[in-house]
C-alpha cells in the first residue's frame, strides 16, 4: 500500500499493517463477529470431546481443528486465544461453532470471585513462595 | 488397557485472575513477565459496530477495527489451581475492554512510576468505583526510587487501607511478594 492511499482518508486508516491478521481472522469466522459469544468468558475452559462420540468434522477449519488439539487438555479460551494467535472474538466465533457441534465441552470459571474461598488465597500464597 | 477408551473424569482447574494495571510504561509487561510465562492475547477493538446478524454482510466494509494486543500470564500452582496475570490495555481509548477483564478478578496491582503519578489516576479512580480490591505497587526504576511509599500514598490521595509498596517489575522474587501482599490484602477484606 503506497503511502498516498494511507493519508487518503479517515475511513481507511485500518487498513495499516496491523489490518491483515484481522481480515484474515473475520474471513475466517464468515464474517460473523459476535454471535453467541458471550458464554466464552476469557477464564471458560473448554475441553475437547473424543472423535469417538461421533460428531462430524467435515466442515472443519484448521483453526478448528488447532483448537481441537489444543483444548485435549483443559485450556482456557485465554489460552486458545493466544495459541491460535487470533483476536478473541474471533475464537469466540470458533469456540461456538464447535460447541454447537457438540466437540467441545464448556466449563465456566469458578465463581470464587466476590469471596474468595480462604483455603485457595492461601494455597495461592503457598504456592507462589514456592515458584522459582 | 481398555479402560483407557473409557472417558477420564476432566479435572479443570480453580482459576485466580489478577489485573496488572498502571499507566502506559509502569512497568506491566515486565512484571508479568518476570513472575510467569507471557503470552500475548490479542482482542479488537470494535470502533463502529456495523451489525450483530451474522448473515448480513452489508455495512461490513463502514466496520472500523484494530486488534489490541495485552500481555497475560500464566502460573501453575498446582495441578488443580493456576493464577492468571492479565495487563491492562494502557490507553484510555481502551477502557470498554476493562470490564470484561476485570469480571471475576481477585484484585488488581496498580503499578506506578513515581516519576509520573498521575497516569496511575485513572487505574485507581476505576478500581475504587468498582470496589475490587487493589494495592499500588511503585516500580523501583534502576533502582532508583525518588519519592517513598509514604509520600506517594499522600500524593494520590489514597484510602488509608489501600497498601502501598515498593517493588522492583523486573525481579521475580519482589514481583511475587506484590502479589502475595494483594492477596493478603484481599483476605483482610474478606474476613
Amino acid at each position: 500500500m503506497s503511502t498516498e492511499d494511507r493519508g487518503e482518508a479517515n475511513a481507511h486508516n485500518w487498513m495499516d499493517q496491523d489490518a491483515g491478521p484481522l481480515v484474515r481472522s473475520f474471513a475466517l469466522t464468515g464474517g460473523r463477529a459476535s454471535p453467541g459469544s458471550e458464554s466464552f468468558e476469557l477464564l471458560t475452559y473448554v475441553v475437547t470431546v473424543p472423535w469417538s462420540s461421533g460428531y462430524s468434522g467435515l466442515h472443519l477449519q484448521p483453526e478448528h481443528l488447532s483448537i481441537l488439539e489444543h483444548a485435549e487438555r483443559p485450556a482456557s479460551v485465554a489460552e486458545i486465544a493466544s495459541h491460535l494467535s487470533r483476536p478473541l472474538g474471533v475464537v469466540r466465533v470458533l469456540l461456538n461453532d464447535l460447541q454447537e457441534m457438540g466437540a467441545i465441552t464448556k466449563y465456566s470459571p469458578t465463581p470464587t470471585a466476590n469471596r474468595p474461598d480462604d483455603r485457595i488465597l492461601q494455597a495461592v500464597i503457598d504456592g507462589l513462595r514456592a515458584a522459582g | 488397557m481398555a479402560s483407557e477408551q473409557q472417558a477420564r473424569p476432566v479435572v479443570v482447574p480453580t482459576t485466580v485472575k489478577i489485573l496488572i494495571a498502571g499507566g502506559f510504561g509502569a512497568g506491566k509487561t515486565t512484571m508479568v513477565g518476570s513472575v510467569s510465562e507471557i503470552m500475548p492475547l490479542h482482542t479488537e477493538e470494535v470502533l463502529t459496530s456495523a451489525s450483530m446478524d451474522s448473515d448480513d454482510v452489508s455495512g461490513v466494509e463502514g466496520k472500523t477495527s484494530t486488534t489490541i494486543a495485552m500481555d497475560f500470564g500464566r502460573i501453575y500452582l498446582r495441578d488443580d489451581l493456576v493464577l492468571y496475570l492479565f495487563g491492562t490495555p494502557g490507553q484510555d481509548r481502551f477502557w470498554f475492554l476493562w470490564d470484561e477483564l476485570a469480571l471475576g478478578a481477585l484484585g488488581a496491582v496498580v503499578l506506578a512510576d513515581s516519576r509520573r503519578l498521575a497516569d496511575c489516576f485513572p487505574s485507581i479512580d476505576y478500581f475504587e468505583q468498582r470496589g475490587t480490591p487493589f494495592l499500588v505497587a511503585v516500580n523501583k526504576f534502576h533502582g532508583e526510587e525518588p519519592f517513598g511509599v509514604n509520600a506517594v500514598r499522600t500524593a494520590l490521595n489514597l484510602d488509608p487501607g489501600v497498601p502501598v509498596i515498593s517493588c522492583d517489575a523486573r525481579d521475580s522474587m519482589s514481583g511475587r511478594e506484590v502479589l502475595i501482599s494483594l492477596i493478603e490484602h484481599v483476605r483482610s477484606r474478606v474476613n
